[in-house]
C-alpha cells in the first residue's frame, strides 16, 4: 500500500472522462456544490427558531461565527505587528552593514613581453552606525603582489547636505578617474596613461576632508571635497610609474607638512559633469621640493536625446609641477574617450540576451597621451596610445572586455601594440 | 538599438509617490524625488534618514519611474560618490508590499500605482506622464 501511495503522490492523477466533462461545463461545476450547500443549510434557515428552543447547545453554535471573527481579527492584528517588526528589521539590516566586493581578471599579450594573467580582488564593507554616521572600507587583497592594503577606510559624519566631515584613509579627491576607478565600472581594461603615470590613481591617503553638495537650481548642482592628507613623497620616477611610486602607502608623513587637495564639480541634470581639482604639498623630508597639480575632467551622458543618448563622452587633463626637481620637473597627460552603447535585436533570443533585462554591447574608442618632462640631459619621455575596445554587459555589474592598443612612445608600453581581455564583476 | 528605450510602452496608469502618514512632508517635486533616489539627498528636512523603497528591476512600474523621474534605465545603479557601493533601497515586489512597508516605517518613501493607494500612507507626488 505504501508503495502505491508514494507512486500516486509522485504522478498527478490522470483526469477521468467525468473530470474533463466537468471542466468543460464550468457552470455545472459551480452549481453542484452550491446546491449541496443549500440543502445542508435548509434546516438552519427554515427551522432554526424551533430548534433553538429545544436544543441547549444551539446558542453556543450561533455565537461561533462571532468567536471565529474575533479570532481572525486577533490573528490579523498579530500578522500586522509581525510584518511591521519584519519591515523594521529588514530596513535596519539593509542599512547597518553592506558587505560586497569587486574583482577582475585580465589577460594581455604584447609583442616583446610574456603573456600574463593579472588579477584584483577588493572587499567592500560599508554601513551606518547611526542615521548620520556611516563608514566605508575598501580592502585590496593584494593580488598578485601579495600584500593587502586599505585603499579606503573612512568614517563620515553627515552634518548637512552642504557640509560633512570625513576622516581616515580617504580616496584623494583629485580627478574623476581616481574617484571612479573601479574596474567593473570602466569600459576598457587598461587605465589611460594620465591615470597611471600622471595621477597615481587608486590614490588613497591618511587624512580628513570636508565635502558637500550645493543645489543651485532643480537641474544644476555643485559638489566639492577638500582634504588635508600626508601627501605625495619624493619617490617619483622618470622612467616608469611617474607619480605612482610617490604615493605615501599610508605611512607617516615624510616632511611634517600636510598637503591640500580638492575637487569641485558642476553637474547639469545628472548628465553633464565638469570637475576641477587642485593639489599642493611638500614632497621631500627637507622641504626642498613642492608638488603642485591641477586636473580638469569632463563627462557627458546625453539622455532622452535621439541618436546621442547611446553615446558617452569622457575626458581628463592633469598636470603636475615639481619645484626643486629636475628629473622629472613636470608631468602632464590627457585622454579623450567615446563610448557607444548598442544592442542588436538579433541577439534578443540568444544566450547573450534572453536571460537579461538590459544586456548591452559597448564600442569604445580612446586616445591618450602622457609626457614626463625633465631638465636633465636624458630629455623628456612621451607616449601616445590609441585603444579600440568592445565589451559586453549582461547586467550592470558584470562585464567582459576586449581591446586592442596601438602604442608609440617611451614610457610604459613603449611602441608595443597588444591585445587585452578581462572579466570584471561587482557584488 | 536604443539603450535607454525600455519596454514600459504599455504603462499608462498614474504613479503615486508615497510617504509614511507621520512624515510632515506634504508634497515633493520630481527633482526632490530624483535627488533622493540618486543618493544626493540622504535626510528629510525634519531630520530623519530617507529610506528608499524600490520595485524589482524587471517590473514595468520601476521602468516607468526610472525613465520619467530619474531619466535612467531600470537597472541603473546610483553610487555613493567615490565608492562602487550602490545607494541602498529596499526591494518590495508588489504595490501592497510597498504600501505595507511605507505605512510601517517612518522615513520611508516608495512608489505605487495611484489606484493601489490605501490608508496609512500619504501621496506626495503624482506622475501622470505616460510611457513613450
Amino acid at each position: 500500500m505504501a508503495c502505491s501511495n508514494s507512486s500516486f503522490r509522485r504522478r498527478p492523477p490522470m483526469p477521468s472522462s467525468h473530470t474533463l466533462w466537468f471542466a468543460r461545463h464550468s457552470s455545472i461545476r459551480l452549481l453542484l456544490p452550491a446546491t449541496i450547500l443549500g440543502i445542508l443549510m435548509i434546516p438552519t434557515w427554515g427551522f432554526g427558531a424551533q430548534e433553538e428552543a429545544s436544543d441547549a447547545t444551539t446558542p453556543q453554535i450561533a455565537n461561533k461565527p462571532d468567536m471565529y471573527e474575533q479570532e481572525i481579527q486577533t490573528l490579523k492584528d498579530r500578522v500586522e505587528v509581525l510584518e511591521t517588526q519584519q519591515n523594521s528589521i529588514m530596513d535596519d539590516i539593509s542599512q547597518r552593514v553592506i558587505l560586497g566586493g569587486y574583482g577582475a581578471v585580465e589577460f594581455e599579450t604584447f609583442g616583446g613581453s610574456k603573456t600574463s594573467f593579472e588579477g584584483k580582488l577588493e572587499v567592500l564593507i560599508a554601513g551606518q552606525i547611526h542615521d548620520r554616521i556611516r563608514f566605508y572600507n575598501e580592502i585590496d587583497l593584494g593580488i598578485p603582489e601579495g600584500e593587502a592594503e586599505a585603499e579606503q577606510a573612512y568614517i563620515d559624519l553627515l552634518m548637512a547636505k552642504w557640509i560633512n566631515l570625513r576622516g581616515g584613509v580617504v580616496l584623494v579627491p583629485f580627478g574623476k578617474w581616481n574617484l571612479d576607478h573601479f574596474d567593473p565600472r570602466r569600459d576598457l581594461t587598461d587605465r589611460p596613461l594620465v591615470a597611471r603615470q600622471i595621477v597615481p590613481t587608486t590614490w588613497g591617503d591618511l587624512g580628513a576632508s570636508i565635502f558637500g553638495l550645493i543645489p543651485w537650481s532643480p537641474n544644476l548642482i555643485s559638489t566639492y571635497e577638500v582634504a588635508l592628507i600626508n601627501g605625495l613623497t619624493d619617490q617619483f620616477s622618470t622612467t616608469n610609474g611617474g607619480l605612482q611610486d610617490a604615493k605615501s602607502s599610508l605611512r607617516r608623513d615624510n616632511n611634517g607638512q600636510k598637503a591640500v587637495v580638492g575637487r569641485a564639480t558642476v553637474k547639469l541634470s545628472d548628465q553633464y559633469e565638469i570637475g576641477v581639482s587642485g593639489y599642493r604639498g611638500a614632497s621631500s623630508p627637507t622641504n626642498g621640493k613642492t608638488i603642485t597639480g591641477f586636473d580638469i575632467d569632463l563627462e557627458l551622458k546625453p539622455r532622452g536625446i535621439p541618436f546621442w543618448e547611446d553615446f558617452e563622452f569622457k575626458g581628463e587633463f592633469a598636470n603636475f609641477n615639481i619645484n626643486g626637481s629636475s628629473t622629472p620637473s613636470r608631468l602632464y597627460g590627457y585622454y579623450a574617450q567615446v563610448n557607444y552603447h548598442f544592442w542588436p535585436s538579433v541577439f534578443d533570443h540568444t544566450f547573450l540576451g534572453e536571460p537579461y533585462t538590459h544586456p548591452t554591447f559597448t564600442l569604445v574608442g580612446r586616445y591618450d597621451h602622457a609626457r614626463i618632462a625633465t631638465r636633465a640631459g636624458s630629455g623628456s619621455l612621451n607616449e601616445d596610445r590609441f585603444t579600440v575596445g568592445l565589451n559586453y554587459r549582461p547586467i550592470e555589474n558584470y562585464v567582459l572586455k576586449t581591446e586592442y592598443q596601438i602604442n608609440n612612445g617611451g614610457i610604459e608600453r613603449k611602441s608595443w601594440n597588444g591585445f587585452i581581455a578581462s572579466i570584471a564583476w561587482l557584488f | 538599438m536604443s539603450l535607454w528605450c525600455g519596454s514600459a510602452a504599455a504603462w499608462a496608469e498614474p504613479l503615486a509617490v508615497i510617504v509614511n502618514n507621520n512624515n510632515p512632508v506634504t508634497s515633493l517635486t520630481k527633482t526632490n524625488i530624483a535627488a533622493m533616489y540618486r543618493g544626493e539627498e540622504l535626510h528629510w528636512a525634519h531630520g530623519g534618514r530617507i529610506k528608499l523603497v524600490n520595485r524589482e528591476i524587471s517590473s514595468d512600474i520601476r521602468e516607468h519611474f526610472y525613465k520619467k523621474i530619474l531619466n535612467a534605465r531600470s537597472d541603473q545603479q546610483f553610487l555613493r560618490p567615490g565608492t562602487p557601493v550602490a545607494v541602498q533601497s529596499l526591494i518590495q515586489r508588489s504595490d501592497e508590499a510597498v504600501i505595507r512597508f511605507v505605512s510601517a516605517i517612518e522615513g520611508a518613501i516608495g512608489y505605487v500605482n495611484l489606484s493601489s493607494v490605501k490608508d496609512g500612507v500619504k501621496v506626495v507626488f503624482i506622475l501622470r506622464e505616460k510611457a513613450d
